[in-house]
C-alpha cells in the first residue's frame, strides 16, 4: 500500500513538473534543405533556444506544407545510418537544442507542392500545456 | 534480409574495419591514410546494375577509373542529401588534382530498387552534380554488389504506416581503376578532409604503377 502510494506521488511528481510553453522558445538559423527532383520528403533544422527558467517540452510539430510531419533522429550505428521517430523534444531551462544535418530534424513527408528555394514554409511547434508557436523555414539550397 | 546474408556482410564488415584499424602496417611504404584498405584490398568481382538513364552498369566501368560510391536512396530526408552535397563538395575539390580528377566518377547506388526506378534516379543525381551517375538493380543483383563492399541496408517499416524508411550504409567508398576496393570514408565527412584522403590514396597508388 505505501508502495502504491509512493508510485502515485511519484507520478504526480512527474505529472506537476512545471515547464513552460512554446512561446518560451526562441528559433534561429532555421532552414529547410531543397529536396532533389522525385524526392518525397524534405528535412527541416533550427536552432531552438529555451529562454524560460522552466523547460520546455515540443510535443507535436505540424505544417499545412505536407502531408505528415515527424520528429526524427539519425543515428550511426556500425557505420550504418538510421533514422528514429521521437516523441519529443525537451529543451532544459536556459538551453537550446540543436537540430541539424545527421542528427535530429524535422521530417516533412510528401509536399503538397516541390519546396523550393525562396519559398517559405512555416511550421507549428506545440508544446505541453497547448501552447503553439509558428516558426518560419525559408527553403534553401544544399549548404 | 536472409540471416546467411547478414552473417556474411557482418564478416566483411568485420573484415573491412579491422583494415581500417590495421592500416598500412603491412606496407611500410603506404601512407597512413585513415580508411586506406591496404595491402590487400578486396578485388571487385563481375556485377551488372541498371543506369538511371539506361543501360547497364557492370564491373568494366569501374576499370580505369577512380569511383567513389555511396549507397542511398531518394526518399532520405538528410543523410543521402547531405552526403550527395559533400560528394559534390569533394567532386569540385578533386578538380585541382587532374591525376585523379580526370578519371573520376561519383556513383549513387539506390538500395531501395522497389521505390526508386532507375528512370526516376537520373533527374535526384543530377540535382547534385550532372555528371553523377545513378544506379539500381533488383534484389538479387544488388545483393551481389553492396556484398563485395560488406555494405548492409535493410528495410524499416514505419509503426502505424504503409511508409518504409531504410538503414543504410553512411560511408562514401572508394575503387580504384584496377577495381580494387581501396577506401572507406566514414561519416563525419568533410569535403576536403576526404579529397585529401583520395589524393593521398590515389597518388601512392598511381606511384606504385598499380593504376592503369
Amino acid at each position: 500500500m505505501r508502495r502504491s502510494h509512493g508510485l502515485v506521488s511519484l507520478a504526480l511528481l512527474f505529472v506537476l513538473q512545471p515547464t513552460s510553453g512554446c512561446e518560451m522558445l526562441a528559433a534561429d538559423d532555421a532552414w529547410i534543405r531543397e529536396p532533389p527532383p522525385q524526392a518525397q520528403v524534405a528535412a527541416a533544422y533550427v536552432r531552438l533556444n529555451n529562454t524560460s527558467d522552466e523547460a520546455v517540452v515540443v510535443e507535436r510539430i505540424d505544417s499545412t506544407c505536407c502531408e505528415h510531419t515527424m520528429i526524427h533522429n539519425t543515428e550511426y550505428i556500425d557505420g550504418r545510418a538510421r533514422m528514429s521517430h521521437i516523441e519529443q523534444i525537451e529543451i532544459a531551462a536556459q538551453s537550446e537544442i540543436i537540430l541539424s544535418p545527421g542528427a535530429m530534424h524535422l521530417m516533412l513527408m510528401r509536399p503538397s507542392v516541390r519546396l523550393k528555394h525562396g519559398d517559405n514554409v512555416s511550421i507549428d511547434f506545440s508544446c505541453a500545456g497547448a501552447t503553439t508557436t509558428s516558426i518560419e523555414f525559408p527553403v534553401v539550397k544544399a549548404r | 534480409m536472409k540471416s546467411s546474408n547478414i552473417i556474411i556482410a557482418g564478416v566483411l564488415l568485420v573484415a573491412f574495419a579491422a583494415g581500417i584499424f590495421l592500416g598500412t602496417r603491412g606496407d611500410p611504404d603506404a601512407p597512413d591514410v585513415a580508411g586506406f584498405l591496404w595491402p590487400d584490398p578486396p578485388a571487385i568481382a563481375e556485377f551488372t546494375l541498371d543506369r538511371a538513364n539506361g543501360g547497364l552498369f557492370d564491373a568494366s566501368e569501374l576499370s580505369g577509373r577512380w569511383t567513389l560510391l555511396f549507397f542511398g536512396f531518394t526518399n532520405c530526408p538528410d543523410v543521402c542529401p547531405t552526403t550527395m552535397n559533400t560528394l559534390n563538395q569533394v567532386y569540385e575539390r578533386l578538380k585541382t588534382n587532374p591525376a585523379v580528377f580526370e578519371k573520376l566518377q561519383v556513383v549513387f547506388v539506390s538500395v531501395d530498387p522497389q521505390r526508386d526506378r532507375p528512370e526516376n534516379l537520373a533527374p535526384y543525381v543530377k540535382y547534385f552534380n550532372e555528371s553523377f551517375i545513378a544506379v539500381t538493380a533488383d534484389e538479387t543483383r544488388l545483393k551481389n554488389f553492396t556484398r563485395q563492399f560488406g555494405v548492409l541496408y535493410m528495410k524499416i517499416k514505419t509503426p502505424g504506416s504503409d511508409n518504409y524508411n531504410m538503414d543504410h550504409s553512411a560511408s562514401i567508398l572508394m575503387v580504384d581503376p584496377n577495381r580494387d576496393f581501396v577506401g572507406i570514408f566514414s561519416h563525419p565527412h568533410e569535403p576536403d578532409d576526404i579529397a585529401k584522403r583520395i589524393g593521398q590514396i590515389a597518388l601512392f597508388i598511381d606511384s606504385d604503377n598499380r593504376g592503369s
